[in-house]
């Protein structure tokens, strides 16, 4: 049973080391090309070399994601202790994705209020952006995806809360933020790579717990629960 | 893995007077070791590449040392850790970078 649990850091650790090489070297030889380093090129051979690039960025994003997960299954990511601002992150964050515009699909953010929390701030930050993703991604009719960032007081300790989704899924969504066992995440969703399981796992090494709606469409919006940073600069959900 | 090297042959070749500047490359990935040696080239630097640790521990004992020696730590038979001690021992001046894709 142990030996299971500890195959698979290391395959995806084995795995990630070798496909990194030859996606170096197809990465390094396309540039070449591309830079006409090796001859001149045609405009149209420069397009294919262009989206072939872009498409070894792709497997190498995902080559990225999967060390990402692979260090966090093993519990290597050690959680800095740095104040951050969520709601500033949150903000942050959605002003920089535009994904469904062009559908008609747009992010509509409420983070008023400052909400200090303790962590890693560029690996909390991919993780709130996997989750906007997937919200923008999976909504199929024009409209805009609620992010709101509030917080929570819950069994005597305080919380910061992220919820992501349709203004009528909202409610069932931050009413699982005081569950002690919030409804699962559906983390293995197809076309989003890796970013969701590593996000996951991101905000549980915070303390903190991600859910899905409880809603017959588990896909419709997801929530985010991290404990505040206490007035002392301790890392847990601290009394007021 | 990202390779970042100075570009422009000009200054590569100009550092070392007349000569250019050497690199032996020894990665038992003959694709990556392949395009390194094309990557330096490109920017000016005399690329020789190996696949094994005793092949660049034999040329080094026979003829002039390369200027730098930039080396794969993960390697089957001779790993890189045997390399670099087999090169410190026949040449104790000579320069290595230690590669690693982890």
């Amino acid at each position: 049973m142990g030996s299971e649990h500890s195959m698979a850091p290391r395959a995806l650790s084995l795995a990630v080391h070798e496909l990194r090489t030859p996606v170096t070297v197809a990465t390094g030889y396309l540039r070449m090309l591309i830079r006409e380093q090796a001859g001149p090129v045609t405009d149209k051979q420069r397009k294919m070399l262009e989206e072939a690039e872009r498409s070894c960025g792709r497997i190498g994003a995902l080559i990225t994601e999967m060390s990402e997960l692979g260090r966090l299954e093993a519990g290597e990511l050690a959680v800095p202790g740095v104040t951050l601002d969520l709601a500033a992150l949150v903000s942050e964050v959605a002003s920089d994705m535009h994904e469904g515009e062009d559908r008609g699909v747009t992010l509509e953010v409420h983070a008023g209020e400052s909400i200090a929390v303790r962590g890693d701030r560029p690996r909390l930050g991919a993780a709130l952006k996997a989750l906007m993703h997937a919200a923008l991604r999976e909504r199929a009719e024009p409209g805009a995806i609620v992010v709101r960032c509030s917080a929570l007081e819950r069994n005597g300790g305080s919380w910061a809360v992220v919820i992501i989704g349709a203004e009528i899924i909202l409610p069932p969504l931050l009413e699982s933020a005081h569950a002690s066992a919030p409804p699962p995440f559906d983390e293995w969703r197809g076309g989003l790579g890796l970013a969701l399981p590593v996000g996951r796992r991101v905000i549980e090494a915070h303390g903190g717990a991600v859910w899905s709606a409880p809603d017959p469409r588990p896909r419709a919006g997801s929530g985010v629960r991290l404990p505040t940073a206490g007035p002392t600069g301790d890392s847990g959900p601290t009394a007021r | 893995m990202t390779t970042v090297v100075p570009s422009g042959s000009g200054s590569a070749a100009a550092s070392v007077g007349e000569r250019r500047p050497s690199i032996a490359v020894v990665d038992d990935d003959s694709g990556f070791a392949g395009y390194l040696r094309t990557f330096l080239a490109l920017r000016g630097y005399e690329a020789r590449a190996y696949t094994r640790g005793d092949e660049i521990v034999a040329a080094i004992r026979q003829g002039e040392p390369p200027d730098i020696v930039l080396l794969d730590v993960a390697m089957p038979g001779m790993d890189g850790l045997q390399t670099l001690k087999a090169l410190k021992t026949a040449r104790p001046e000579l320069q290595v970078i230690m590669l690693s894709g982890r």
